[in-house]
């Protein structure tokens, strides 16, 4: 290693050959890696602006993950970790390298692929074949759970019913609760999603253009939802979403790239362009966003939401019900188109009161499968086994 | 149908573009006095021009005066002009509310001493990239005037007035003034982006300003920064990584050691503002400092996030005071373990003071050695790190296993007593010139980029604090204790 540095690293000021020759001489020491100073370097890092060999950049890539879970102390050994898997190539990354680091450093993980199926025809069961083919290829367990299964409603069906504006509101909230529910079925305590560091930074400034205080606060965490039976974490949190195309590209995996059909986010679109524009200009800026949110400290004062469970299906959240409950509610009742605009959860709160108060009940909306699947919940499970455990102490 | 769809235009699909706010129909007499016909639309009032300066003037009072430590001593407040339209109509705010010229009472004014104070940056017209001899004589000529007129107002007002070159921050002997220039222009011209540079303009700006207030004994600066401004601060310095110290920068007040900088014109969004400066028929003879060293075409940050929040405030014209709203839930915070940043001055985060501290004491262990370290090897050592972006990153996702203790100069100055912001800034200087290489073409050795004294003397203290601090740390006791 040391012989090929010093040949690699002759400098051509040094060389003492005729001039045809050092000029050729100048031009291939020029170009090697700034790592390894022996390859050919075949790209630019968009994260430093090194350039560097392709082994290197795998290298570097897989060790900057590896640290950021070791030092986050993400995983423990035994842990069974549901990989939350679309097809795309964040999670086709992700599983990759989460197989890699497996094998490689034995964190000892029972690896599963979870892919939730939204029912968009055209477009994720187009991507879900592309899952089937990486459970082939990582040998890892896969596990698909439908909108159609959980809630009765396929997002095709949800668009007809609301149109184009508030769908991604919807499919959010739906997958969100679903990736839950999935692992709960999975019997997985941990889901690791691939949310790289480009999607934090447009969070971070979508929250203060929104004003949205206690989402700042929570989408910088690395692990998300600890409080309950399911911590989530983003291994990519530091990841450029550069890099991970990257990866994928070199190592020629085999990853769906079409845009959802239905997902003309315009205000999230604003936020992505100037984070591109800002990214031309000084590549670090996405870091240094999350550096600053990092570092930002709030008023104590700020009341965070108490979380509690769902009335309806005992998912956790901080009314009365969820908001997944609340839209299933609408989308049954023909409403859910205005919904969104006239602050329904509210209006549903103070309806129920009024129906309690008068000894009526309130009307179960939620389809009946909803509660059959996953969550009966892990959450009210832990809470009536403290319950139980916390009286038979009591008792005895 | 399409009567129904348009009657219900929110919940329309929207596609890909958002959909401006429809204006509404301004009332044409003013909500307050229902008299006089109105001539703004404040926030969702529509207003005459007396109720609306009346209510102005009383904002900007109660921002001042909420600062006010003790009502009976005089309050001594130095006003930060730059001529553009935001601190011409502070100043006339200001004299407003003492009982200056053609207001009511005067005695207020026996509790107020103001003076005005403009940094003048007319030297830097030689880094500003302009093309032509001509571009260069208009913008002297513009300068003149700016400086002119603002010197006329405040003899209006009866505020004394001060003009500083920027030059001033390498220290104000009048013999070397043209050296002075000269080593201001070349450190800026060591910065490769605008964004750099307008962002060392503004530290030494700042830097400066406080230094003048100390000397002249005011204990408050007023800035003239309005509302799109502060928003438009909240992102650019969210984007560079400022985040400890965002909210110092953009609420109202921001203590700096003994002075405070006061943003009085928080509440003001630049349309109130320019209605004011028309109304008043003053002049505005300033360029934008954004254009100040637009010689790149992709732009500086500042530039792009103003274009941003612009953009989206005539989307929704809730933009700004959301954001500033945001930032008012945001806090800095500041004890007595505080350190300031050796060039920007801002507090330095938990972890950067850990840094700060790993670094005194490793120098310590290692300070035989440093002193024996010749600058271009210190220097060498320097640009590799900032090539691999390792040095003083706080980051767990770079790879930075060897530097991390070792000692790095950059002109005297050590890294860790500097803030991430400003040492992302100083990865921006150019590669200084390899010392084996003469240049063909000249003798003399080129001059190396050299930062104003402050920021030596700010380093150097800083850290010699924390070398004693380390010698007597045993005989510390925390609170816990």
């Amino acid at each position: 290693m040391d012989n090929n540095n010093n040949n690699g690293g002759t400098t051509p000021t040094t060389t003492t050959t005729t001039t045809t020759t050092s000029t050729t001489t100048t031009k291939r020491v020029a170009k090697l890696c700034e790592l390894c100073k022996v390859q050919r370097p075949v790209l630019k890092r968009p994260k430093t602006g090194q350039m560097i060999c392709k082994e290197c950049f795998y290298q570097i890539f897989e060790d900057e993950i590896h640290n950021t879970i070791i030092s986050n102390n993400l995983f423990q050994r035994g842990d069974r970790v549901a990989i939350g898997a679309s097809g795309g190539k964040d999670s086709t990354v992700l599983a990759e390298i989460m197989t890699t680091l497996n094998k490689r450093h034995d964190y000892g993980l029972d690896l599963f692929l979870l892919s939730i199926d939204e029912g968009i025809t055209g477009y994720r069961d187009d991507s879900l074949e592309t899952v089937k083919r990486n459970q082939q290829q990582y040998q890892i367990p896969l596990k698909i759970l439908s909108y159609k299964e959980l809630y009765n409603w396929t997002m095709d069906e949800i668009v007809a019913e609301i149109g184009l504006k508030n769908n991604c509101t919807f499919c959010g909230v739906f997958r969100r609760q679903a990736l839950d529910r999935g692992a709960v079925l999975l019997g997985a305590n941990k889901i690791v999603t691939g949310h790289n560091a480009d999607d934090i930074a447009e969070t971070v400034l979508m929250n203060l253009l929104r004003g949205d205080i206690p989402r700042l606060q929570r989408c910088i965490n690395i692990v998300t939802g600890s409080e309950g039976a399911l911590p989530r974490s983003k291994p990519f949190k530091y990841t450029y979403q550069k890099e991970i195309v990257m990866y994928a590209y070199f190592k020629k995996l085999d990853y769906f790239t079409t845009e959802c059909i239905y997902a003309p986010n315009a205000y999230r679109g604003h936020a992505r362009d100037f984070l591109k524009d800002l990214e031309a200009v000084r590549p670090s800026i996405i870091i240094d966003i999350i550096q600053s949110a990092e570092n930002f400290h709030f008023r104590d004062e700020i009341k965070m939401p108490v979380q509690r469970n769902c009335n309806l299906c005992g998912y956790i959240c901080s009314n009365e019900i969820c908001m997944a409950c609340d839209f299933l509610k609408n989308l049954n009742s023909g409403k859910a188109k205005y919904a969104l605009n006239s602050n329904s959860l509210k209006n549903y709160n103070k309806s129920s009161n009024n129906n309690n108060d008068n000894g009526t009940t309130i009307p179960d909306t939620t389809p009946t499968n909803i509660s059959a699947i996953g969550f009966d919940h892990p959450l009210q499970q832990q809470q009536q086994q403290q319950q139980q455990s916390s009286s038979t102490t009591s008792n005895s | 149908m399409t009567d129904n769809n348009q009657l219900t235009c929110n919940t329309e699909d929207a596609g890909d573009n958002l959909i401006p706010t429809p204006k509404k129909a301004v009332k044409k007499t003013c909500v307050r006095c229902k008299e006089k016909p109105s001539i703004i639309l404040f926030r969702t009032d529509p207003m005459c021009w007396d109720c609306y300066h009346e209510m102005i003037i009383k904002k900007f009072k109660l921002n001042v005066t909420r600062f006010r430590d003790n009502k009976k001593d005089v309050e001594r407040l130095m006003l930060a002009v730059s001529g553009g339209v935001s601190s011409r109509v502070m100043m006339d705010l200001v004299s407003h509310f003492i009982g200056g010229n053609g207001s009511k009472g005067t005695k207020a004014k026996l509790f107020f001493k103001v003076c005005v104070v403009h940094i003048n940056i007319s030297c830097l017209d030689q880094v500003s990239g302009r093309a032509t001899e001509q571009d260069h004589l208009d913008h002297a000529q513009r300068q003149a005037n700016l400086v002119r007129s603002l010197e006329e107002a405040a003899q209006q007002y009866e505020f004394p007035f001060y003009n500083i070159p920027l030059e001033n921050i390498y220290g104000c002997d009048e013999s070397n003034k043209k050296e002075r220039q000269q080593m201001l222009i070349d450190s800026f011209t060591q910065f490769t982006s605008s964004t750099s540079k307008e962002d060392i303009l503004e530290h030494f700006r700042n830097q400066l300003l406080f230094e003048t207030a100390h000397s002249l004994g005011f204990n408050k600066i007023l800035f003239g920064t309005s509302s799109n401004r502060l928003a438009t601060r909240l992102l650019s310095s969210t984007s560079k990584g400022r985040g400890y110290n965002v909210p110092n920068e953009t609420n109202m007040v921001d203590q700096h050691k003994d002075i405070r900088f006061i943003q009085p014109m928080r509440d003001f969004l630049l349309k109130e503002i320019h209605i004011y400066h028309r109304k008043m028929s003053f002049i505005d003879y300033t360029n934008h400092n954004v254009l100040l060293f637009n010689n790149n075409s992709k732009g500086s940050i500042n530039a792009l996030c103003e274009k941003f929040i612009n953009h989206l405030q005539d989307i929704s014209n809730q933009t700004i005071h959301t954001l500033l709203r945001s930032v008012d839930k945001l806090v800095s915070p500041i004890d007595e373990n505080s350190v300031s940043c050796s060039i920007c001055c801002a507090n330095l985060s938990e972890q950067e003071i850990k840094q700060l501290e790993q670094y005194s004491l490793a120098l310590k262990s290692s300070s035989s050695s440093s002193t024996t370290t010749s600058t271009s090897s210190c220097k060498s050592s320097c640009n590799n790190c900032s090539a691999s972006s390792s040095c003083c990153s706080t980051n767990n996702n770079n790879n930075n296993n060897n530097n991390n203790n070792s000692i790095q100069l950059t002109n005297n100055i050590h890294k860790p007593t500097l803030c991430y912001s400003c040492n992302q800034l100083l990865r921006d200087v150019k590669q200084p010139p390899v010392l084996t290489v003469v240049p063909s073409d000249s003798t003399t050795t080129p001059t190396p980029p050299t930062l104003p004294i402050y920021v030596q003397k700010n380093s150097t203290v800083l850290l010699k604090s924390y070398q004693l601090r380390n010698e007597i740390k045993d005989f510390l006791l925390d609170d816990d204790e």
